[in-house]
């Protein structure tokens, strides 16, 4: 039976950016899926439920889904042996902010 | 550098942040400024060994991984090929033109004479062999920034552009973050310019096309293939790649300039979205990148 989910509270997150600031210091990048990761931990220490439930994981914190973050994930460049695959789709030039070009 | 974020609050915090990484990645890992940690570790020609700081550790790691990945097209080693050809000092002071050079057909010493052991940040570099981190050091760049903006802010989303090696991160806005894709990171966004919109991971393009200049009337170029320690000749002049990270983007894009004519065909088999431009001008698009402007209607 899945475990109860409950809202994160913005000091479980708060925690979990600030672990995530130590552990970007001192081993550089992290993606946010370590942030994801540990947000849904702290909610999981509270709930029992077991670490499977992460990848269907939907808690919230202030509001803002915790979901959304875990897609927006930038997986850290030194830890996979394969290159990590993206999507895109058709943009719209009036909503563009930046080029990508050579330099 | 282009910061863009979701909340204008965040815009200082995340562009501090941003200018922080910045500053670090140049000071530990530019092979152009005599007091980087990465010149005064490689200095002089003999066996070199030691114990380095653990970014640069991990733009090396980076490197080594990008040329394990690439079965070595993106190769750290070619630091003396590439200051052969002329690269030897910032490209803006670069002069476009020159009087002829010799150059030699060699290949590049390889990325195996040079190890890190990761857990203790040693590192071994052969006799004779020059690193240049060039190739992954920007995009590495973009993704810690990202990552360290994400955290400056406490929320929101983020985009980082470093000479168009874009890394996005946090949450994104509704419709995504939208890119014009060009062969000069800084041309002007133009409404009929190809756009893709992205929601994570990272964007790279790299191209032969503008850090170039000339010697005894012959063009050269930055991005050196290992197999011959020259500029690389195949048919493709401008790659774009997405990718999980924009460091993986980068490796891909430079890998697909530099393996040439097989370079379409690896990409698609990666699952990586890539638009990529021959001599001609003409492109193609493999991967599952979006279709060009005038086939989606």
């Amino acid at each position: 039976m899945p475990a109860p989910k409950r809202r994160i509270t913005a000091a479980e997150r708060d925690r979990a950016l600030r672990l995530r600031g130590r552990l970007t210091k001192s081993f550089g990048v992290l993606g946010t899926a370590a942030v994801a990761a540990i947000a849904v931990a702290v909610a999981a220490s509270h709930t029992n439920a077991a670490t499977s439930t992460t990848s269907s994981s939907t808690t919230t914190s202030s509001g803002t889904s915790a979901t959304g973050t875990t897609t927006t994930a930038t997986p850290t460049p030194s830890a996979s042996s394969s290159l990590s695959t993206g999507s895109a789709s058709t943009g719209s030039s009036s909503s563009a902010s930046t080029v990508s070009g050579g330099s | 550098m282009h910061v863009v974020v979701t909340d204008p609050d965040t815009l200082g915090a995340a562009t501090d942040a941003v200018e922080g990484v910045v500053e670090a990645i140049d000071l530990a890992c530019s092979r152009f400024r005599d007091d980087s940690e990465l010149s005064r570790f490689q200095a002089g020609h003999g066996r070199r060994e030691g114990i380095v700081s653990p970014l640069l550790a991990q733009a090396l790691a980076t490197a080594l991984r990008a040329a394990e990945l690439s079965d070595g097209a993106v190769d750290p080693t070619v630091g003396e090929a590439v200051r052969s050809a002329g690269y030897s000092i910032d490209f803006d002071a670069l002069p476009a033109d020159g009087a002829p050079i010799s150059l030699t057909v060699s290949p590049v010493p390889g990325w195996r004479r040079l190890r890190l052991f990761p857990a203790t940040r040693r590192v071994e570099i052969d006799a004779g062999v020059e690193i240049d981190l060039g190739a992954t050091a920007k995009a590495l760049a973009a993704d810690l920034a990202a990552a360290a903006a994400l955290v400056a802010m406490h929320g929101g989303g983020v985009l980082v552009s470093l000479g168009g090696d874009i890394s996005v991160a946090g949450d994104p806005p509704q419709e995504g973050w939208h890119i014009q894709i060009a062969e000069n990171s800084r041309a002007a966004i133009t409404p009929d310019g190809e756009t893709i919109a992205i929601r994570s991971g990272g964007v790279a393009t790299s191209s032969t096309t503008v850090r170039r200049w000339r010697r005894g009337g012959v063009e050269l170029h930055h991005i050196i293939d290992p197999a011959t320690g020259l500029p690389a000749t195949g048919p493709w002049r401008t790659v774009s790649v997405v990718a999980g990270s924009c460091v993986d983007a980068n490796i891909a894009a430079t890998a697909a300039i530099v393996r040439g004519a097989g370079a379409a065909a690896w990409l698609d088999g990666a699952g990586l979205p890539a638009r990529l431009v021959d001599r001609s001008g003409a492109m193609i698009r493999v991967g599952g990148w979006p279709a060009a402007p005038d086939q989606t209607s």
